[in-house]
């Protein structure tokens, strides 16, 4: 019993359009597709931490305060280099605070009881410190704190000293106290600046480019081998089309997720737009192998038939080789890192989409254009029946 | 079995060098070096492998004042592209290259082997140029010749004590020790201390003295050959008499010279010094060998004594540079065989650099090639060059500095001089940590999609199983060895290229299925289910390869890495899986069907025993079917 899943091609395109659509709205909608900082750039920001952080756990922080795409690359362990959306000096400090309550941080400095011996006629305020200080921003702080005559100097455990002249003893510990609050920071920004796209439009324009190009091969590659069939230009035009389908399906989606959710497209996204790009056409001619091998077998039945008849034949082998990708993919979805999950959701969904488009829409785009759908959809006359339309 | 044990070899053979491969890390043998810190040694791009963090700044300054001169945005720009260029040309893997702020790059690189060289592929400015260098150039100097100077007369001064009269030969000038005490001018005929030494004193206007002050300075370091060269051009002092044929010439200080041309100090005292701060300088004449009688007969009371400036060189700079090249590539020289940069000029430069030739060649003059103010060489020009080709040796050239300054001068130099401020190491992009949890969670993946291919279609499916892992292990070890850095796009294309490998040996199952169940020996259903399987195996593969072909050629004509990164990827993983399937899927299969294991089809087919048609069943399960 094979099922007529051409004969209910309707179904297929209106579902396509149902999901096409509303995707082509958002992408028309600012922002539509939302580019990444590889694409628009944004700040970059050296942060020295008080005391050691998981990179894991700067993730979440940071996407906490709203940046969930930025990149972080750890440089010493208490360093790292992040690199956001665009932020202004306020909005940075909005960050910095965020961070810090969010990772519960201490203060990096701490006033210990001095080590060494204090001269005569001085004070003395020992400071442990986590971070990496300046000699310049100890003796800002100290001119600022009244202070310009102080020395420091550094003992071998790591903490510094600063000698000042003779102070009663509340003062003294009020010093120290100020001066633990001045280098405390526990988030200190070794650097902020603003940063270029890593990724120029170019690239993004000259990948376009590039897979039309790369269709256009297909398709000439289709018509040539599948020369001893009828009408050998529309296999190639439909492996094409379904291409483009699975395309616009992807971007639609991420389109609304831009518009809806401020999900962000960066280098990931291409790369992996063009994995389903090469698997959707892998499958598309996977399937019209089978139907040229049924025509070649059966060449009086109608491409109807021999569709159906193939497609009910490929229907275990593509299940089965989705099935296996998708495996791997949810696998990875499921215990792999968080950097690459926009990558994964794109093959995932195409994947699906791929599959589904080898025959719900290049299979059924064949029936259709044999049968004369598109002619009447234009309002054209029936052609004289030399193709056998069911 | 004995006529696939030829092709059974092959593929162990293949499989044991390709782990070895994969498993010895790092290797270096002979030339062929590969492996490092990353996993199994392969080469991982700047997202999935830490690397260098380099930040650089414009240097541009003002030549009179020395103050930085921000750049504009267009040089900027420039200054990124050919960094990029540069570093994708180079080998050193690709880069993340961003501009910092309005006057600063970052230029991220995966991995730390080779951080000097990359540095400096980075960072040297590569400004070639070529000039006409003139030898023994005669100068006036303002304030001090033609007469212009207050005084300059021959007076005698006592020697300092301990040292015996100069004589002519440098050794004895080096051991002796004089003090040099500013005297005073007046007349110096004491003759009780010892002998009486002729001394040259000038006396100066303020001005001229500067002036003057700058010429000894001058002369003093062109005791030093210029950076990058062997041979020193020293500067000297002609002092003249009106009315006479004799001249002296005098250096800044007595030197040897080497037979390379190199001038070496011999005596730490100089032949000429100021006198404090006053205006007058005295020439002692005497260090040089003349004796007071000799000075006397040069110096006649009286005379008109002229005092003008030999230049060592004198660089002509006649604006033919690293830009007027079409091509510089390396090379070796025939004879010495040491390694050198061939350069063409482009049609310009060719017209220049033959006037240039025409009016050094057969003079003394010198053609003089200079990198970044580093000499490369200066070699004299025997006949005129018209046909724009040259080629250009160094003093320390190795055949990797060769290589990498053809790369500088093709990819141009720097549109402004860059200094390097800071250096660090950084992380992968992606993390570390969720690289290290994706690389788990991959092979998780990976043998689930065993599992189910061993589940579903049982004994074919073990073979479908061992042939992916065949498959995996060449595919790496060929990345490792061409070696293929292998950034996410990468990765990304060889999940697809497995996906696809998955799909040939389903197609050939499926068949197999098919002609299992028509009635068919495991033997023939093995080989007709490959045949009719190839087709669509060959077309979706090979309509993949030539999409990779056009991706790759247009990424590359404009511009995009990461696209080329992936076809490049996705082409190798094709063809292994070619490989693969026909070779090593159908070798195994056609293996298990010549062994006993044929009669029982029912581990064969997905469903069982109650899949086939009932005689097959039957044949199979008695036995001498």
């Amino acid at each position: 019993m094979i099922v007529d899943y051409v004969g209910h091609r309707i179904w297929f395109f209106a579902l396509s359009l149902l999901v096409i659509l509303p995707g082509v709205g958002f992408l028309l909608t600012a922002p539509g597709l939302k580019p990444g900082i590889d694409f628009t750039g944004g700040s970059t920001l050296t942060l020295s931490f008080s005391a050691p952080v998981e990179q894991e756990d700067l993730r979440l922080s940071l996407a906490d305060q709203g940046q969930p795409d930025s990149i972080v690359q750890r440089m010493e362990e208490q360093v790292y280099f992040v690199r956001t959306k665009e932020l202004q000096e306020e909005a940075k400090n909005l960050l910095i605070d965020g961070l810090v309550a969010d990772l519960s941080l201490p203060s990096g400095a701490e006033s210990v009881a001095p080590v060494i011996e204090v001269p005569e006629g001085r004070s003395a305020i020992s400071l442990r410190m986590t971070q990496e200080v300046t000699e310049e921003e100890i003796f800002g702080h100290l001119d600022r704190l009244g202070h310009p005559d102080a020395t420091t100097a550094s003992t071998e455990d790591g903490s510094y000293m600063v000698f000042t002249r003779e102070l009663p003893d509340a003062e003294r510990d009020a010093l120290a106290a100020d001066l633990v609050e001045a280098l405390g920071d526990p988030i200190k920004v070794l650097s902020f600046d603003l940063v270029s796209p890593a990724v120029a439009r170019e690239t993004v324009i000259a990948a376009f480019w590039a897979v039309v190009m790369a269709a256009l091969g297909v398709f000439l590659y289709l018509w040539w081998a599948f020369r001893n069939v009828p009408s050998p230009f529309r296999y190639g035009a439909a492996a094409v089309l379904a291409l483009v389908h699975d395309s616009m399906v992807v971007i639609g989606i991420f389109a609304a997720l831009g518009v809806l959710f401020d999900v962000e497209v960066n280098t990931m996204f291409l790369i992996a737009l063009l994995t389903v790009i090469g698997y959707s056409v892998n499958d598309t001619i996977v399937i019209f192998d089978r139907i040229r091998e049924n025509i070649t077998l059966h060449p009086n039945r109608s491409l109807s038939a021999n569709a159906n008849l193939s497609i009910s034949e490929s229907l275990g082998r593509s299940i089965n080789t989705s099935l296996t990708l998708l495996f791997t993919l949810l696998a990875l979805l499921l215990f792999g890192g968080p950097t690459i999950r926009v990558f994964l959701w794109v093959l995932v969904i195409g994947v699906m989409v791929g599959t589904y488009s080898s025959i719900g829409i290049a299979t059924n785009t064949l029936v259709a254009w044999e049968s004369g759908d598109f002619r009447r959809l234009f309002g054209l006359p029936r052609r004289r029946a030399s193709s056998q339309a069911a | 079995m004995r006529r696939y044990a030829r092709t059974l070899i092959v593929i162990v053979v293949l499989v044991a060098v390709s782990a070895t491969l994969l498993a010895v890390n790092p290797i270096s043998v002979g030339g062929f070096q590969r492996g490092g810190d990353t996993l199994l040694g392969l080469s991982l791009g700047l997202d999935l492998q830490g690397g260098s963090h380099l930040e650089y700044e414009a240097a541009l300054e003002d030549p009179v004042t020395g103050e930085k001169i921000p750049p504009t945005a267009d040089q900027m720009d420039a200054l990124l592209r050919t960094i990029q260029r540069r570093v994708n040309n180079s080998g050193l893997g690709e880069p993340l290259i961003q501009q910092i702020g309005e006057d600063r790059i970052l230029v991220q690189l995966p991995g730390v082997e080779d951080l000097e060289r990359a540095k400096a592929i980075i960072g040297e400015t590569a400004r070639l140029e070529f000039r006409h260098r003139v030898l023994d150039v005669e100068r006036s100097i303002d304030g001090v010749s033609d007469g212009a100077a207050i005084d300059i007369r021959l007076e005698m001064e006592p020697l300092p004590t301990a040292a015996p009269p100069a004589t002519s030969s440098p050794e004895s000038v080096a051991t002796s020790t004089p003090e040099s005490t500013a005297t005073s001018t007046a007349d110096a005929m004491t003759g009780d201390e010892g002998e009486l030494a002729p001394v040259l004193v000038i006396e100066l206007t303020e001005e001229a003295a500067e002036v003057f002050e700058g010429v000894v300075d001058q002369m003093r370091v062109s005791l030093d050959p210029p950076p990058g060269a062997d041979v020193s051009y020293l500067n000297y002092l002609k002092v003249a008499v009106q009315g006479s044929t004799s001249t002296l010439t005098v250096p800044y200080a007595p030197v040897a010279l080497l037979p390379t041309g190199q001038a070496i100090p011999v005596g730490e005292e100089p032949y000429i010094e100021r006198v404090g701060t006053s205006t007058t300088f005295k020439l002692a004449v005497w260090k040089a060998g003349l004796t007071a009688e000799d000075a006397q007969t040069i110096f006649p009371e009286g005379s008109q004594i002229s005092i003008v400036e030999v230049l060592g060189k004198l660089d002509e700079e006649i604006g033919l540079t690293g830009e007027d090249l079409e091509r510089a590539y390396p090379g070796q020289r025939h004879g010495t065989g040491l390694p050198i940069v061939n350069v063409e000029f482009d049609s310009e430069g060719t017209r220049k650099f033959g006037e240039l030739t025409t009016e050094i060649a057969g003079t003394p003059d010198l053609l003089a090639i200079v990198l970044d103010d580093q000499e490369l060489i200066a070699p004299t020009v025997r006949e005129p060059i018209l046909g724009g080709t040259a080629f250009i040796e160094g003093q320390d050239f190795t055949f990797e500095r060769v290589r990498d300054i053809s790369l500088l001068l093709e990819s141009g130099r720097l549109p402004i001089p860059i200094t390097l401020i800071k250096e660090e190491s950084v992380d992968a992009i992606l993390g570390a940590d969720s690289l290290a949890k994706s690389v788990v969670a991959g092979l998780v993946g990976l043998a689930l999609v065993l599992l189910f291919m061993a589940l579903y279609y049982r004994a074919a499916g073990i073979v479908a199983a061992t042939a992916l892992v065949i498959y995996a292990v060449l595919l790496l070890a060929i990345f490792k060895g061409l070696p293929v850095t292998l950034r996410l796009a990468g990765i990304s294309a060889a999940i697809l290229s497995i996906g696809m490998a998955v799909d040939a040996n389903i197609l050939i199952f499926e068949r197999m299925k098919e002609e299992l169940r028509a009635g068919r020996t495991l033997l023939s259903a093995v080989n007709i289910g490959f045949n009719r399987a190839w087709p669509a195996i060959r077309d979706s593969n090979v309509s993949t390869l030539i999409t990779c072909a056009i991706l790759f050629w247009f990424a590359d004509t404009l511009g995009a890495p990461v696209v080329q990164s992936f076809a490049i990827t996705l082409s190798i993983g094709v063809a292994v899986s070619l490989f693969s399937a026909i070779t090593v899927s159908r070798t195994l299969l056609r293996l298990m069907a010549s062994t006993p294991l044929a009669r029982r089809l029912s581990i064969f087919v997905p469903g069982g025993r109650s899949d086939l048609p009932k005689q097959t069943a039957q044949a199979a399960a008695s036995p001498g079917a």
